[in-house]
């Protein structure tokens, strides 16, 4: 039998920028895994470091690598993935992760055996910092992790990128929207679990290393993201009151740091429209009418 | 196949100069390397090119 020209099982993209470092503890994490039948797909965003002499030292045939021209991004180069990816089933890799051995093989046997309308499945991770595993995610995000879970993926993404699902979803679904500066992940999620449903394996796979450059300490990025987000899914949200009010405090607040009061103001006063008696949206609200 | 799309955004990993698609190769003529390509997809690793 040509394996070589059979489409592997699964298409793991890997998206990197500048982290020769780092990159072949990623990759080697990805090989050493007990599930054998996958293509690794790195897609370079045109890193100025190494990248390309590291990839270059691994001697398997499952590896390929692609290099772009330009920066343009983690969303846009997963894009590209996904457009050229082969496999049945996509799984995203990040190159300051690090994959542990049965990773693949417990997500592909769960949606192997599953019915068309899991459309995904997903685990448990450590957040390693400072030397610490953290557990996530935590209880915080309440109990209800399969099934449909679109309206509990409302309240904030649990579900991580670290997820195995069918590429088939994407043709209803479609890719990653790449006018968001972050949260991609969870928006294209929340799509997905509007028409599939999920499965949660109740056990961490992947050590997730938190790097002081991570794009989601950027508020303004954030501020942008979430703004693009509560519109787009603005109907589902506005069925949670509560849940609603919440985005808006943390989107007044942020914008009160970043020092735009007027967008500020605005949150507040949209948050206490929608929790008129909470002590905290009063009080931002009172803070912010003493400023001019 | 390779599309259109993709060969525009592709670049050569040593010179970053634009590559060119010729006999089911990626060629970057600036570092006379011909990258093979498999299953639809470059694989643009340095130790796998070809001098051309």
């Amino acid at each position: 039998m040509n394996l070589e020209s059979k489409a592997p099982k699964v298409s793991i993209i890997l998206p990197t920028y500048n982290r020769a470092g780092l990159i072949s503890r990623a990759v080697k994490s990805i090989l050493d895994q007990t599930y054998p039948d996958f293509e690794l797909i790195v897609i370079d965003d045109c890193s100025n470091d190494a990248t390309a002499s590291v990839i270059s030292g691994f001697n398997d045939p499952r590896i390929k690598y692609i290099f772009l021209s330009k920066h343009n991004g983690a969303a846009f180069a997963r894009n590209e993935g996904l457009k050229i990816a082969f496999g049945e089933f996509i799984a995203f890799a990040d190159s300051d992760d690090v994959w542990l051995k049965e990773k693949l093989e417990k997500q592909v046997k769960v949606l192997k055996n599953a019915p068309d309308d899991l459309g995904l499945v997903y685990s448990a991770i450590w957040r390693v910092q400072a030397k610490r595993k953290i557990f996530f995610p935590d209880r915080s995000f309440g109990l209800k992790r399969s099934g449909n879970i679109y309206k509990n993926l409302l309240f904030g993404n649990f579900v991580t990128l670290h997820v195995l699902f069918r590429r088939s979803c994407l043709r209803r679904v479609g890719i990653f929207d790449e006018k968001l500066p972050c949260l991609q992940d969870w928006e294209l999620w929340l799509r997905l679990s509007k028409k599939y449903k999920f499965f949660y394996i109740n056990q961490p796979l992947v050590l997730v290393y938190k790097t002081s450059d991570a794009i989601s300490e950027r508020s303004n990025d954030f501020n942008e993201a979430l703004e693009r987000i509560i519109k787009k899914f603005l109907k589902d949200f506005s069925l949670q009151p509560k849940l609603l009010a919440k985005y808006y405090y943390i989107l007044g607040r942020s914008f009160y740091k970043n020092n735009n009061k007027t967008k500020s103001r605005k949150y507040l006063e949209m948050a206490l429209d929608l929790s008129p008696f909470d002590i905290k949206y009063m009080f931002y609200v009172w803070l912010l009418s003493l400023v001019k | 196949m390779i599309s259109k799309e993709l060969l525009e955004i592709l670049a050569c990993p040593v010179c970053k100069q634009s590559v060119e698609l010729k006999q089911d190769k990626l060629i970057c003529q600036q570092c006379k390397l011909a990258f093979p390509i498999k299953d639809d997809i470059p694989v643009m690793i340095i130790e796998q090119a070809l001098a051309i």
